[in-house]
């Protein structure tokens, strides 16, 4: 995991992933490759307030990355259906920006700590025009669910 | 005790109930409306998205409002377009996708009293919003076709 006190800049090769908490934002499968094609415009969506969680790979196991998804969902209280994964180009590429956004062990929140934490930012205002981008970052993620 | 049951489940009881109750002219059962099984789904979202932070992101709660603007568009869905798949925003809002392929899906957010959209057919992007004044727009639905169509 990231040192919390040594946060390195996003690179643009490096692997994020976007927990999916619902099961209504993942297709069923449609060819062999069980990883493309599964993930729907609305596990993208941002919050009204114009940034996406997302969690960063850097010094991270799979391991260590599959358990910070279990703990957002423990901490909201979800179910973690899987993974969406993306590169941090797949959004810079389309005008958003990533941006780290660690949460420290000392937060004032009382979260869970993750280091790894970072948000996209830069969302257009115009819906439609967040709808194109969600579904264009969508069709470019890798699908990892829980059970496989 | 023998319970009886209808394959008809509670809470798509509950969303023909919701949508009645506001509105004495929508016609509800098994016979006229929604088919089953896009009833159940509609009544699956609104189930799992009435409360706010429905998502574990701080998700907006979808609205009855919005709930009963998505039955009575997809009770006006025209024979010929295939029934969409359900879910629901975090901004409040119910969302339909078609999707054939990557090239070939179209995905609609309704809320608000708008429809926004995102379509990909071929190697043409189109995206837009409208407002719901009496229905489906007629060019919504011609892009619909043109997406779904076999």
């Amino acid at each position: 995991m990231i040192d919390e006190d040594r946060v390195p800049a996003i690179e643009k090769d490096e692997s994020l992933s976007r927990c999916v908490l619902s099961s209504k934002y993942v297709r069923a499968a449609t060819s062999s490759d069980l990883t493309v094609g599964r993930v729907k415009a609305g596990a993208f969506i941002p919050h009204p307030n114009d940034d996406l969680s997302v969690n960063r790979h850097k010094s991270s196991s799979l391991e260590d990355v599959w358990q910070l998804c279990q703990q957002v969902a423990r901490q909201t209280q979800r179910t973690l259906y899987g993974r969406a994964e993306v590169s941090a180009e797949a959004f810079s590429s389309k005008g958003l920006v990533v941006k780290p956004d660690p949460i420290r062990r000392d937060n004032s929140e009382g979260l869970p700590p993750n280091p790894n934490h970072a948000i996209v930012v830069g969302w257009p205002i115009e819906k439609s025009a967040q709808l194109m981008l969600a579904q264009n970052i969508a069709d470019g993620c890798r699908y990892f669910a829980t059970d496989g | 005790m023998t319970r009886i049951t209808t394959g008809f489940s509670d809470a798509a009881r509950t969303v023909s109930r919701s949508i009645e109750s506001q509105s004495s002219g929508l016609r509800c059962s098994e016979t006229f409306g929604l088919d089953s099984q896009l009833r159940e789904e509609l009544a699956e979202v609104w189930g799992e998205c009435q409360e706010p932070n429905w998502d574990g992101f701080r998700g907006l709660p979808v609205s009855r409002d919005t709930l009963r603007q998505v039955y009575h568009l997809l009770e006006e869905i025209p024979t010929g377009i295939t029934a969409p798949s359900l879910s629901a925003h975090p901004d409040g809002a119910i969302a339909m996708e078609w999707y054939l392929s990557k090239n070939r899906q179209i995905v609609l957010s309704v809320v608000d009293g708008e429809i926004h959209y995102a379509a990909k057919f071929g190697a043409n992007r189109h995206h837009g919003s409208f407002a719901i004044v009496d229905g489906w727009p007629k060019s919504l639905l011609s892009l619909i076709s043109k997406i779904t169509k076999t």
